[in-house]
């Protein structure tokens, strides 16, 4: 038997007895180092986990909003000049969008500015005080559209300024929903009213 | 002394000093796993809770008592008949726990107009004994009245509020 090969070997492998302790000091904090950056791993995962919140109530909130402002009769005190109590979808929008350029048929007072307004201009007013007294009151941010379309194809334009709230809208990066298009059929073309909503 | 004779107690104290670190390393564990519980366990609550508010405003809207009607067409969506709000609060009173507990549970539903009028109607409440916590949801609404005008239906604008109890 070559001695110096087994006594390399042995020395390769064995550790000095009064270096025992060392190494198995160094064993234990391998372990303790091992197993901190597995519960370290462990509470990244855990509070990295995005919640996905279901936004179910938005799908039904922005769509009827939307049709209870359509469906809303302007009340007798606004005086709107004309016979009968305008309702704001079948006929204040309809009045606004074909006089726009002109005198509007419908002269309602304004809720907030109690002047004899513009159907266009009352329009804007009416709705920003609708969604402010309820949507704005529950933190929730909103955008309404009125959107005109000549014919089928035609490029959209706004017929009010979007109504938004005043801690600001729903920008496209934001986590934001869109209601159904309510479409209504005028003598100028289609008119498309739809919102986004958001928290 | 002769430190061979003293190696066993060595090695047994070496193993207790490990074992020692261990249990301690694993008591943190489970405190750390069980804050972590707790706190999943609050969320998913409160997710629970939310669900079961927006299935009860979801039921509320779409209630054969209180929804618009055109006839014998179709109910008008997102809409509630004033006349029906006005008489449904005595049907729901005197059949509250035979029939409707069962649809609503614990909560508390109210209708508010807030144009033009101001209006409001509590149609059922049923307070928990001891709740922990309520969650309310909205759901705007188209009120009819049909009585307003013998020539013309009028829409006010108001919401249904829906708070469930936990």
């Amino acid at each position: 038997m070559n001695r110096r090969t087994h006594t390399k070997s042995r020395r390769f492998l064995s550790v000095p007895s009064n270096k025992r302790a060392q190494m198995e000091m160094v064993g234990l904090v391998i372990i303790v180092i091992l197993i901190t950056l597995g519960i370290l791993f462990m509470a990244t995962f855990t509070f990295n986990s995005k919640s996905s919140k279901k936004i179910a109530t938005y799908e039904q909130l922005h769509s009827s909003t939307v049709s209870a402002i359509l469906k809303t009769t302007v009340s007798e005190e606004a005086d709107c000049t004309l016979i009968g109590s305008p309702q704001i979808g079948a006929d204040i929008i309809d009045d606004c969008v074909e006089f726009i350029d002109t005198d509007s048929r419908y002269n309602c007072i304004g809720p907030k500015s109690k002047k004899r307004l513009h159907s266009c201009d009352f329009l804007e007013e009416a709705i920003a005080d609708l969604l402010e007294r309820s949507l704005g009151i529950w933190n929730y941010k909103y955008e309404f559209y009125i959107q005109s379309e000549p014919f089928p194809g035609a490029e959209k334009t706004n017929v009010i300024k979007p109504v938004v709230t005043s801690k600001g809208g729903c920008p496209k990066g934001r986590n934001r929903d869109s209601s159904k298009v309510y479409s209504i059929s005028t003598d100028v073309g289609n008119v498309n009213i739809f919102m986004f909503l958001c928290n | 002394m002769n430190l061979r004779t003293k190696n066993g107690q060595i090695q047994m104290t070496e193993t207790i000093a490990v074992l020692f670190i261990f249990f301690i390393i694993v008591l943190f564990a489970i405190i750390f796993y069980y804050k972590f519980q707790e706190g999943s366990l609050r969320e998913k609550q409160e997710e629970l809770l939310g669900a079961k508010a927006v299935e009860t405003s979801l039921r509320t809207t779409f209630f054969p008592e209180l929804t618009c009607s055109l006839g014998e067409a179709e109910p008008e969506a997102n809409c509630f008949d004033i006349a029906k709000l006005d008489a449904v609060n005595k049907t729901l009173t005197k059949y509250l726990d035979s029939y409707y507990f069962e649809i609503f549970s614990y909560a508390k539903i109210s209708v508010k107009e807030i144009y033009p009028g101001n209006n409001n109607w509590t149609l059922y409440n049923k307070e928990k004994p001891g709740r922990i916590k309520k969650k309310p949801t909205f759901q705007i609404i188209a009120l009819k009245d049909d009585l307003a005008s013998e020539l013309e239906t009028k829409y006010r604008y108001g919401y249904v509020q829906v708070e469930v109890y936990s």
